[in-house]
């Protein structure tokens, strides 16, 4: 039999119990509702406060995600074979594209260099990013699900190639809940241009809507957190709610879930303290902010730069999930179908001197260990142009690399064809990626379910499998 | 050929050479047992694809695709294909280097000789499917009829149902709460009902009301509110994850997706019986006949099934069997769920793992589906265009004997003419038109007239006519497929709405225009066409699904059309590099052949689609923009490759006797064949190579008829053109239109590239009734009709467990979507199949169900626990008490511009922006990419899945968005105008005013303490003023904030 009913009833009265003490936020507020209890498998429910598996390495994710997707030969998987055949007719089998306008093979326009101790080769796209080779774990052996842009991107975010599951972020937040009092578990932070998919992508699906990405946009406030009065007015208010809503409670008796709410209130008014707060960076110092590129001559360069800058801030807070998104300016996003050359520095020169800074100040304020950076566009391009001077999409074989947090530093993972093209070893997908972020947060991918439409539902579906070159054992 | 004696005898002599088993040692064991055994051998953790490698029988039985070394064969073993990369990809994490695959190869070549004969491990099957078992599932046991239990509290129930509830309880030794007070029932019962606030008048007359039936008044008055159906409406939207637009990069909005919004509106209104409504969704568009409007006499069935492709969607996707395989899950999907509590879903890669469905199933929908296609389908009715229909057609027969008339006038010296024409001397005006004609030959008829006119002698005369004679065919062949076996008819071809009648015109059929003097636009007999009765009778016609070749070709003309290739049932033609192309607007009233480059799709299914009034769709808009004078024809299609052929021409001249023996003697036959037209037009006797050859005359500019020249025609024209612009305009809405019924074999393992060789006909589940169904058509009629049939115990439990769930905040089967073993079991079973069968009986009432369960005891308690509830049942699953329940998103937006008085009472209509605060949010349009976050912050569902019970949640961004957001600033504004509005009034009677209408009842003594508190915190702040709108703009505000707003208890 599984009629729920029973089991829950020790774990409420202890979440409420933890609740006054100060539990993590937003999965306790969604925990402690019916509904999303009697997700959780019977029997089970009890034990299913957000707590992590196992010990973990990474305490927090920071994605940066590189919307339109990075070019793989000429970034992180060097294919010198593309120089000796430049401008010939692919002589290997290539798969349906969207646009099906295939070009000859096209030499990559940039020279490689073997970085640090490790001798990561990388492109000198990223000359700052070289500098940290030695920190980063490189997978050359990504595949995506779709060579769409909205379906490789709802993969990379979700796990499946529509609109409408639960983000990795979401699923973080609900496995791990918050581990700041008064900033939400998962943020974005976005640089202007939106995914492919849309908001979508930053969104909760069938979980409890808590989980969904905040997202936080250039030069406006977060949604509804500026105040429309004065903080005394604010605060009078707030004090006459709690008088009746706790009348309420007096006259109804039992009533949980408005006690939630009531205490939700209480955060919101924390929260639109804290946010401004965090937001402000006047307090960096002005060598901080030189390094991340806030003084660059290319203006996307000081905005990343304070996109990474206050990445690094809401790490030191305890916000789970932050995914960064790319801004507009570039030409295009990474997705370079013509001129590749131009488009590629410009959104390389964006990125590479904030990552690069912040990946040296996480290390520097002892946060790298405990804070993984993962770098992915939806797809690679192809090693063909598309015209004479572009690539079209490839999600048969391209490059991701992840840092700190646990994971391997100064190592290659997998690899393409003397091409690039497809992946000939280790092949990845986004489910593994998913598996081995969750594994490195200290939980098991194939644990952190939530049961809906009859399924016990999984960040990874039924696939996702842990690599010990990525993660150590 | 020696090697291959040497093979053979290596696979038949039983033990293999040794050097093979040295080789297969050596080079193939270490790899099969590196890449192949974790996945394809008894130890492996989970077999995957049902393959074994690690003994030679396994391979030799082979997997789901069969076996894949056939020896001595390398090119015919599957494995080498899925090693290359070819098929399967093998092994998955990457490709191994070609030196170990050339091994493969070799050994193949060399009879695959494999010396294990034992598995590593006892082979693993996975859990065996065993229908039968699965079949003792208690949802799927038949409805049982239940006798009342006992109780011993004997006045307590009102209904049946609460001896259930009640018997539960006494078995505890519980007592069932009091009862609400009525203020708060009122609350409940309104906003369960509307999903609005009670009025203060309305509460006032119910407290007031000390007869027996004033509940009974209440929930009639609800039920026949308009809003009842608005609220109920929404329930069902969240389970066939309704949506406007298809997500992914662009979210192209659907054109007329609130008509089927306003369809549920009224369904629920007007209590559709649920088994109706049931039949509508799956084949609204096949009942016969259908359910009409009563006020508006429009077609209501044929909306229901425009739910189905309310799916997301994407703009030239690279594999279009793919992206219908992941399209029609989700259908399958919401089918499943919403009618039948199955997750059918489940069922696409392998038999269900725990409930009784088959991937036979599964892929039996998926062929029902696939023999339907998508149609925007006119509701004006047949049976309201009936008469329209009539009357066109009679004034019709007065228009064609003026035309007759004209065309004798001007067949009447055709002689003449054609003999002056020939001199190069024309002096009338029609010998003027027929030079013009005869030189430019414009048409194959004209430039066979020519020939024959200017045939000099036998010997010219007599190929002339061999020509005629070898290029004839039947008329009338629509259809030409190459190869050959391609060769449709008519017949084959499906028309739906009224547009297209079921059979080609009949000769001399012609096409009136709308406006102007030329009155005849084209002829259209022999063909399939529309506008031949006028433009505004709406509809298309569909060929039967074929594979594509690398061409496809059709013939058509007509004004304001459309043709288009639907591969693979995607329905974004038009858009996306590779398959914009596919579609076509046809504005030419001469004969034009559309071609379409198919060579990315060879082998793929696909239909042709001609649309009248198509033109004007702007992508998806198919809002059939409607042009006056458009009509549409389509003559012969082909597939791959040249041109489709014409229909023969020439063949007015009597091919078949002799030909003439002079040139006198040709003039004479053409003279005497064009002066039998009118009277054989007028009596309707002419052939088609007749009609043909007036469409030639007419196209070609001979033939005037001129509007201004005959009086006669004039009068006839002018009522036709006026009825014609009387008629409706085609409201078109999206529905399904039948395809001819085509079978789905079964995809192993849910791959679209590996489909079983074994037929899968068309059927009900396996768990419930599998026989194959009958007769023609998709079954989408045969499916409806299974689900409503008297031997399906989950439809009416399904339904009535989700009425219950909605009234009582959790259904009996607490996973409400799921009625299989991973859902919940019933914590009432008695009291659901009580429920269901009364429900069945009652047939299919929704609304006198809601009415039973509302009036009951059960629903009258108050939320108030019992400690051993509390204590026992903190979910509350044995109902002591009515819980506490937060309104959901839509309600909690409509309440607030309630209180401002800014929401505008109207019903139906297209969608408006969330921040329009004059309509309730079911009008808001749902765009999957952007829906309205007000909402989706209070778990209004997302559109892409089924969703029969919202998650509930609560969050500090809620109570941002209540406390800092724009609406509920915007509405204390307003409100506190309105506060202010009426009669000066002491401080305390506004207060009362307000809790009136915010809570349905009067402020307490407390209430009205705290309400002068927050006076007082505004004299604090320096607004003294007791009048002062900013003073009771922070009042309203506040109000707005409270908990007691958006839970009801």
């Amino acid at each position: 039999m599984s009629i729920e009913g029973s089991s829950a009833r020790m774990s409420r009265r202890r979440l409420l119990r933890e609740a006054s003490v100060g539990f993590g936020s937003a999965a306790l507020a969604a925990l402690l509702h019916d509904q999303a209890m009697a997700e959780r498998k019977p029997g089970t429910s009890g034990e299913e406060v957000p707590r992590p598996h196992f010990l973990p390495k990474a305490k927090s994710v920071i994605f940066l995600f590189m919307d339109g997707g990075v070019s793989q030969v000429d970034s992180f998987d060097p294919k010198p074979r593309l120089e000796r055949e430049n401008g010939q007719k692919p002589k290997f089998k290539i798969d349906a594209t969207v646009f099906n306008s295939l070009g000859n093979i096209l030499a990559s326009p940039w020279k490689f260099k073997r970085h640090g101790d490790s001798g990561v080769p990388i492109s000198e796209l990223f000359p700052h990013l070289g500098e940290h080779a030695d920190e980063l774990c490189v997978i050359r052996s990504m595949t995506a699900f779709s060579p769409n842009h909205p379906n490789a991107v709802y993969g990379l975010h979700t796990g499946l190639a529509r609109m409408g599951r639960p983000s990795m972020g979401a699923w973080v937040s609900y496995g791990l809940g918050s581990a700041s009092e008064n900033l939400p578990s998962f943020v974005v932070l976005h640089g202007g241009i939106t995914p492919n998919g849309g908001v979508p992508n930053f969104g909760s699906g069938f979980l409890p809507a808590s989980h969904q990405g905040s997202v936080l946009r250039p030069g406006a406030p977060m949604r509804n957190i500026t105040p429309r009065e004065s903080p005394q007015a604010q605060k009078r208010k707030l004090a006459r709610l709690r008088e009746i809503d706790g009348d309420l409670l007096g006259r109804i008796g039992h009533a949980p879930q408005i006690e939630s709410a009531i205490r939700s209130h209480e955060m919101a008014f924390r929260m639109q303290m804290e946010v401004p707060e965090v937001m402000d960076i006047s307090g960096e110092t002005a060598s901080t902010k030189r390094m991340y590129g806030f003084e660059a001559k290319w203006g996307n360069t000081r905005k990343f730069a304070a996109q990474c800058l206050l990445a690094r801030r809401m790490v030191e807070r305890g916000v789970r999930f932050i995914e960064l998104t790319t801004s507009g300016g570039n030409g295009d996003r990474w997705d370079q179908h013509e001129n590749l050359e131009d488009g590629h520095a410009k959104n390389a020169l964006s990125v590479d001197q904030p990552i690069a800074a912040l990946i040296q100040d996480l290390r520097q304020r002892g946060l790298l260990d405990s804070t993984l950076l993962v770098f992915s566009g939806e797809f690679g391009r192809t090693p063909f142009a598309q015209g004479s001077n572009g690539r079209d999409h490839n999600p048969q074989g391209f490059s991701l690399w992840m840092a700190g947090g646990g994971s391997r530093a100064g190592t290659i993972y997998g690899a393409t064809d003397e091409y690039g093209y497809r992946v000939v070893e280790n092949k990845l997908t986004f489910h593994d990626i998913h598996a081995n972020i969750l594994h490195l947060l200290g939980i098991d991918h194939k644990r952190l379910t939530y049961r809906f439409g009859g399924r016990d539902m999984r960040l990874t579906d039924v696939h996702g499998e842990i690599i010990p070159e990525i993660v150590g054992t | 050929m020696i090697h291959l004696i040497v093979t053979l005898s290596v696979v038949t002599a039983g033990p293999p050479v040794q050097e093979g088993v040295e080789f297969f040692e050596k080079k193939i064991r270490p790899v099969l047992v590196e890449h192949c055994y974790e996945c394809h051998s008894g130890s492996a953790r989970e077999l995957r694809g049902g393959l074994m490698l690690d003994s030679r029988r396994g391979w030799q039985s082979g997997g789901e695709s069969g076996p894949p070394i056939v020896p001595g064969e390398p090119e015919a073993s599957l494995i080498l294909a899925a090693l290359r990369y070819e098929s399967f990809e093998m092994p998955p994490k990457g490709k191994l280097p070609g030196t170990v695959i050339a091994d493969f190869e070799k050994w193949i070549e060399m009879g695959a000789p494999d010396p294990r004969h034992r598995s590593t491990h006892a082979a693993k099957t996975e859990d065996a499917f065993d229908l039968e078992a699965r079949r003792a599932w208690w949802s799927l046991q038949p409805i049982r009829a239940v006798a009342l239990p006992a109780v011993k509290e004997k006045g307590w129930p009102r209904s049946d149902t609460d001896r259930f509830v009640l018997a539960r309880l006494e078995e505890k030794g519980w007592r069932p709460a009091e009862a609400a007070s009525r203020h708060s029932w009122l609350r409940r019962v309104t906003y369960d009902l509307t999903g609005l606030p009670p009025t203060p008048e309305e509460t006032r007359e119910f407290v007031g009301d000390s007869s027996v039936e004033a509940y009974a008044t209440v929930v009639d008055r609800l039920l026949d509110s308009p809003h009842f159906g608005e609220h109920w409406a929404r329930h069902w939207m969240d389970l066939v994850r309704y949506a406007e637009s298809k997500s992914f990069e662009a979210d192209y909005l659907m054109p007329n997706v609130f008509r089927y919004r306003d369809y549920l509106i009224r369904a629920f209104n007007e209590d559709v019986p649920y088994s109706q409504f049931v039949k509508e969704a799956l084949a609204g568009d096949l009942l016969e006949p259908p359910r009409l409007n009563p006020e508006t006499g429009e077609n209501e069935s044929v909306i229901g099934p425009g739910f189905l492709y309310l799916t997301d969607g994407q703009h030239g996707p690279p594999d279009l069997h793919a992206d219908e395989a992941r399209i029609f899950e989700d259908m399958i999907d919401v089918v499943g769920k919403t009618f039948q509590g199955l997750t059918l879903a489940c069922a696409r890669c392998h038999d269900h793992k725990f409930d009784a469905i088959t991937t036979a199933d599964y892929y039996s929908l998926y062929g029902i589906i696939a023999s339907s296609r998508l149609d925007y389908a006119d509701v004006n009715s047949s049976r309201q265009q009936s008469e329209n229909r009539h009357r066109l057609k009679q004034l019709k027969r007065p228009i064609r004997a003026a035309l007759a008339d004209l065309l004798a006038e001007d067949l009447g010296r055709v002689r003449e003419d054609l003999l002056e024409v020939q001199a190069a001397r024309a002096t009338t005006p029609v010998g003027m038109r027929w030079a013009e004609a005869l030189k430019k030959k414009p048409s194959e008829e004209l430039r066979i007239l020519s020939m024959l006119l200017e045939a000099k002698d036998a010997g010219a005369l007599g190929s002339v006519w061999k020509e005629i004679r070898e290029r004839g065919g039947p008329p009338g062949t629509l259809w030409l497929g190459n190869p050959s076996h391609l060769r449709h008819s008519f017949g084959e071809w499906l028309t739906s709405g009224l547009a297209f009648e079921e059979a080609p015109r009949p000769a001399g059929e012609f096409v009136i225009t709308a406006t102007g003097d030329r009155v005849v636009a084209s002829f259209v007999g022999g063909h399939p066409a529309a506008g031949h009765l006028g433009s505004r009778f709406a509809g298309a016609i569909r060929s039967p699904t074929f594979a594509l070749g690398k061409k496809v070709s059709v013939r058509v003309k007509g004004q304001n059309a459309r043709v288009s290739l639907i591969v693979r049932h995607y329905e974004l033609v038009g858009k996306g590099a590779t398959t914009g192309p596919l579609t076509r607007v046809i504005n030419s009233d001469s004969w034009q052949t559309v071609s379409f480059n198919t060579s990315l799709w060879v082998g793929e299914n696909a239909y042709l689609e001609v649309l009248q009034n198509g033109g004007e769709f702007n992508f998806l808009a198919r809002t059939g923009e409607h042009v006056n004078g458009a009509y549409a024809v389509v003559g012969t299609a082909s597939n791959d490759p040249g041109s489709p052929p014409r229909r023969a021409a020439g063949q007015a001249w009597n091919v078949n006797g002799e030909p003439p023996a002079t040139e006198d003697a040709t003039l004479d036959l053409v003279v005497e064949r064009l002066q039998a037209l009118p009277e054989k037009w007028r009596r309707g006797t002419l052939s088609l190579p007749e009609s043909d050859l007036l469409d030639a005359l007419l196209e070609s500019g001979v033939l005037d008829f001129g509007l201004m020249r005959s009086p006669a025609l004039r009068s006839a024209v002018e009522p036709y053109r006026q009825l014609q612009a009387k008629i409706p305009l085609p409201k078109y809405v999206r529905s399904l239109a039948d395809g001819a019924g085509e079978d789905e074999p079964v995809y192993i393992r849910g791959g679209h590239k590996n489909i079983s060789k074994e037929s899968n006909p068309r059927h009900f589940l396996d768990g419930i009734d599998g026989t194959p169904f009958e007769g023609r058509g998709s079954g989408r009629r045969q499916w409806a009709e299974a689900l409503v049939s008297a031997s399906n115990p989950l439809t009416a439990r399904v339904m009535t467990n989700r009425l219950w769930h909605h009234l009582f905040g959790r259904g009996i089967v607490h996973s409400v979507d799921d009625f299989g073993r991973m859902g919940s079991e019933p914590s009432h079973p008695g009291l659901l199949d009580f429920m269901a069968r009364e429900f069945l009986q009652d047939g299919w009432s929704v609304k006198r169900l809601i009415r039973k369960l509302v009036l009951s005891s059960t629903y009258r308690m108050s939320s108030e626990a019992s400690a051993e509830s509390l204590r026992l049942d903190p979910r509350n699953v044995w109902l002591q008490h009515m819980p506490v329940r937060r309104l959901q998103a839509e309600s909690i937006r409509d309440t607030i511009l309630a209180l401002g008085g800014t929401l505008d009472p109207l019903i139906f209509g297209p969608s408006v922006g969330e921040g329009d605060d004059h309509r309730r949010s079911i009008y808001i349009q749902l765009r999957r990419k952007a829906m309205p976050p007000f909402l989706m912050l209070f778990d209004m569902p997302d559109g892409t899945e089924p969703f029969g019970r919202r998650n509930v949640t609560s969050g500090p961004t809620q109570s941002l968005e209540l406390f800092n957001g724009e609406l509920t600033w915007r509405v204390a504004d307003v409100w506190a105008r309105k506060i202010l509005g009426g009669d000066v009034e002491a401080f305390e009677g506004r207060i009362r005013r307000m809790h009136r209408r915010a809570f349905a009842r009067d402020p307490t003594a407390v209430e009205i303490e705290w309400a002068r508190g927050l006076l007082r915190d505004q004299e604090v702040a320096g607004k003294a003023d007791e009048n002062s709108h900013a003073v009771w703009k922070a009042i309203c505000h506040t109000m707005l904030n409270r908990k007691e707003l958006i839970y009801v208890y």
